[in-house]
């Protein structure tokens, strides 16, 4: 997907209170710059009718402030992306996250590893060596969802989400991997955990795992996670 | 001023209309799980209609006050008393110093909403003093009231409460309306049929991020998973096994679950009253006619 085919969203309602944004189908950086450059326009353009904003891999969800009209906004938002914007990209943040893999910390790695095919080692390997990307933060607060993942990877998501995954957890999930940085439920595959603290509410304006930065796994040891306790921030 | 808590409830949380703005980062908007009611308990009083109120789900507490003040309980009806004498809902109601308010458990729906003349004090957390458990924050320590809390309220001041005011809301939870959610169409004709025509039983599972129900088992026409996206408040998520998920108030802000339906906004206050064994059917409205209901809705609560 380049400039030449990309196609303008379709806008429909999700429910009757916020409007779906779709992009293509796909999960590229083409089409995760164009979702971070509009997100970044319609909250600082569009306040005035937007109550939240959730973007995602390709799509932007937008829910209404109480009185503003579904249809007129939606006719609105057509409109904008009818104009041709000139997308900006802006310089990406690098950020490098030590990972411990050793199977106390990574309950699902012997999961994967079946489900793969690969051995453990492979899977460290593959999942240290990504080039990796914050596509969007979602689910729960602060968590990045991380492109790049080798497609060898590729592990489905558990059938029923666990209730409680520690703060910290590294976990594949279908094509995506990613950080808990609380404790929450989830339902991804956990294959390591971080011993770095990724969320703090004094910074939710300016978070460390920001849209659009980008990312490196190191493989360490359990002794380095217990002597690597700190916080990004 | 404050309440202390003398007998502790099921989840008592403070909660106000919410914590907009945020859910780019992942932070839900929690706030009131049955809004209407909280809205009617602080207009009522007289208060803003954003007022932090006391949400009281399945069974209450006893709440001992230091100071006399206003105060007003709506939502379902649970027997509430002050010295032993039954309160009424949905009317300002005068409590002295030293008097506590017992209020015990449910006959009817999930939750009521206790209300205090201008308000529970706790601090703000990014514009808002609702209580976001997921994270442990906001509110009363990011907690429910535990035995021996002392939670506090504002000032109250004399004041001329408002001509008493009627709200018609439908709180009769065996239907529920919904549209059509964004991947209904992942789903066949007959399995979208049986969706909206067979009942679900709410389960023991349930809480503020989602309603788990029981019913049909619906599956998808492939296995693909889709790619996550936004969440918008009352999807009805499908999970791999086939259950379904009412997304709630303190829900996850991106899903990768397909979404058959989407409970309307002005029957949300329902979905917050809804209680583990409660059995509904959702019903199919058009788009157009939810934003009518939701219009209507707003409309009653306008100061």
């Amino acid at each position: 997907m380049d400039q030449n085919t990309f196609k303008p969203p379709t806008i429909s309602p999700a429910s009757d209170r916020s409007i779906m944004i779709q992009f293509n189908a796909e999960i590229s950086e083409y089409i995760h710059q164009q979702v971070h450059f509009y997100s970044t326009f319609l909250l600082e353009f569009h306040e005035d009718k937007i109550s939240n904003l959730s973007p995602a891999y390709n799509s932007i969800l937008i829910r209404l402030k109480e009185g503003v009209s579904l249809w007129r906004t939606i006719a609105k938002l057509k409109q904008l992306f009818s104009e041709n914007q000139e997308i900006k990209v802006t310089a990406k943040k690098k950020i490098k996250i030590p990972v411990c893999y050793e199977l106390e910390f990574a309950p699902d790695l012997a999961r994967v590893a079946s489900l793969t095919g690969l051995s453990i080692e492979q899977i460290i390997h593959k999942h240290t060596t990504g080039k990796y990307l914050i596509y969007f933060l979602g689910f729960s607060p602060g968590f990045p969802y991380i492109g790049g993942m080798d497609s060898n990877l590729e592990t489905p998501r558990l059938e029923s989400p666990r209730t409680n995954v520690p703060a910290g957890a590294v976990a594949i999930g279908g094509k995506q991997t990613g950080i808990y940085p609380i404790q929450s439920p989830g339902g991804w595959n956990i294959i390591g955990r971080t011993p770095l603290t990724l969320f703090n509410w004094s910074q939710v304006k300016n978070p460390a795992l920001s849209m659009g930065a980008t990312i490196e796994f190191t493989s360490i040891t359990k002794q380095e996670f217990l002597d690597d306790q700190e916080s990004l921030f | 001023m404050k309440i202390t808590v003398v007998k502790q409830g099921f989840q008592d949380l403070v909660q106000d209309l919410g914590r907009d703005g945020y859910t780019h980062v992942g932070i839900s908007p929690t706030g009131a799980a049955d809004k209407v009611s909280m809205k009617i308990a602080n207009l009522y009083l007289g208060n803003q209609i954003n007022d932090a109120v006391l949400e009281i789900t399945l069974f209450g507490g006893t709440y001992l006050f230091d100071m006399p003040t206003t105060i007003c309980l709506s939502g379902s009806q649970f027997p509430t008393t002050i010295r032993g004498n039954e309160v009424p809902f949905n009317k300002p109601i005068t409590i002295q110093k030293g008097e506590a308010l017992s209020v015990g458990g449910s006959a009817s729906g999930a939750r009521c909403y206790l209300a205090v003349q201008n308000g529970f004090n706790v601090a703000d957390l990014l514009n808002s003093r609702s209580t976001h458990l997921m994270s442990k924050s906001g509110g009363f320590r990011g907690r429910n009231l535990q035995k021996e809390d002392q939670l506090a309220f504002n000032e109250p001041e004399k004041k001329y409460f408002p001509r008493e005011r009627k709200f018609p809301i439908d709180y009769n939870r065996s239907v529920i309306r919904a549209t059509l959610g964004l991947q209904h169409s992942l789903f066949d004709k007959p399995t979208q049929a049986l969706f909206f025509s067979k009942e679900y039983t709410v389960s023991h599972q349930s809480n503020r991020m989602g309603i788990r129900i029981t019913g049909p088992k619906l599956h998808k026409r492939t296995y693909e998973d889709m790619i996550t996206e936004g969440l918008p408040l009352g999807a009805v998520q499908v999970t791999g096994n086939g259950d379904s998920i009412i997304t709630f108030v303190d829900h996850q802000t991106t899903g990768g679950y397909p979404k058959i339906a989407n409970v309307i906004a002005a029957d949300m206050h329902k979905v917050g009253q809804l209680r583990p064994g409660d059995v509904f059917t959702f019903e199919l409205i058009t788009m157009d006619k939810a934003e009518t209901l939701y219009l209507v809705q707003e409309q009653l609560f306008k100061q």
